[in-house]
């Protein structure tokens, strides 16, 4: 049998470098480790689930522990898992399959043929709707073909147009509003000032 | 004064059901420092070191009924700390799926994070050094130069022949030689 001696030998032949080294032990350990392993191992060892239950409850652990459930006859016999049912039964589809990837462009190239058809066939059958661009063109043209009295009578008739007509009229004549002040009276002022009191107050 | 009883006592002792807890103790104290650090020098960290010792103890209690006294006491309880230790490198290394360099890397930051680390010394460097080397090869440099067991309890142990053993020995003393002379 080998000795320290021997060993320690062995080592200075190979590496005088390595026995010269002290063998400190370089790790440390949490105080009182050591005595702490002891008991920590009986806890686990002890765990008893049997005993454990008795403490709990000696009604429950005086049951008899007798299975209810039955299975069928030469259950535990049989096979549990038979491969070959499944390699027989079982269909293997492709999922990247040319002919799956050909069908699914064919698909695809019928939709928007299909969509193309219906948008064509819905602009020949309702050539009365325009864009908004060509509806306000012709509302230009049309209302130069409508008089002057006609236009006249409609706009009287909605005053909310009529409001529009005369800012937009003020707008584009550029009027210097106090220049026209100057031509009304006080008391005409005075008049529509009390008569629309409540646009004051707004 | 008493006088400890021996292996072969304590094993008599933990087969009859009256003494078996006593002598379960009793070999635990005589053994636990031992084993303990030799998983922690495989694994390094505490924390991890006393996970795996406590399922080595555990696997102990299972098993010493059934030990046959074919080898020593303490090259069977060895054998079992060596292989909870891999297999718990194993287990962490499955868990983080790092490779075996990523394995060695972990390591060595361990090592550089202890609070006591001192890179000048020849101590810290002989670990860096250490967690350089192949799984097979660290445990026997461990085996041999820190528990100072001979090849023929560590065949036993690692269930590999005297000769491989002695040249993985070999092997691992000239590499950390180099380390320690190069860093």
């Amino acid at each position: 049998m080998e000795t320290f001696n021997n060993i320690l030998q062995e080592l200075e032949e190979l590496s005088p470098t390595i026995a010269r080294i002290p063998k400190n032990n370089v790790w440390t350990v949490p105080a009182g480790y050591f005595d702490t392993i002891l008991p920590a191992i009986m806890e686990i060892i002890k765990d008893d689930p049997q005993k454990e239950l008795e403490n709990l409850s000696p009604l429950l652990s005086s049951l008899p522990k007798k299975n209810i459930f039955t299975v069928p006859d030469d259950y535990f016999n049989k096979k549990p898992f038979d491969a070959k049912i499944f390699r027989n039964e079982a269909k293997i589809i492709a999922l990247n399959s040319k002919r799956k990837r050909k069908q699914i462009w064919l698909a695809a190239a019928s939709i928007i043929i299909l969509i193309g058809l219906s948008i064509i066939w819905w602009k020949i059958s309702n050539p009365s709707i325009h864009t908004p661009i060509t509806n306000e063109r012709n509302l230009t043209v049309n209302i130069d073909n409508i008089d002057d009295s006609s236009l006249q009578n409609y706009i009287s008739s909605n005053s909310q147009i009529n409001d529009l007509v005369a800012l937009n009229t003020t707008a584009n004549e550029n009027i210097d509003i106090n220049e026209e002040i100057n031509y009304i009276n006080d008391k005409e002022i005075n008049q529509y000032v009390v008569e629309n009191q409540y646009l004051a107050l707004k | 004064m008493n006088t400890p009883l021996s292996d072969a006592e304590l094993l008599i002792q933990f087969r009859s059901p009256a003494t078996k807890e006593q002598s379960f103790n009793t070999i635990v104290k005589k053994y636990q420092e031992k084993i303990y650090w030799h998983i922690r020098r495989l694994l390094i960290t505490h924390e991890d070191t006393n996970d795996a010792l406590q399922n080595c103890l555990i696997k102990i209690w299972k098993g010493l009924d059934g030990f046959r006294e074919d080898s020593q006491l303490y090259t069977w309880l060895y054998r079992i700390a060596t292989n909870e230790a891999l297999t718990f490198i194993e287990q962490q290394k499955r868990k983080a799926t790092i490779s075996l360099d990523n394995e060695e890397y972990t390591k060595i930051n361990y090592i550089k994070a202890d609070q006591y680390f001192d890179a000048d010394k020849l101590e810290w460097k002989l670990q860096l050094a250490i967690q350089k080397l192949p799984e097979k090869q660290r445990i026997v440099f461990n085996l041999r130069y820190y528990d100072e067991m001979p090849y023929e309890e560590m065949s036993k142990i690692l269930e590999t022949s005297q000769g491989a053993l002695k040249a993985s020995y070999h092997h691992a003393v000239k590499k950390i030689e180099e380390y320690i002379l190069n860093q």
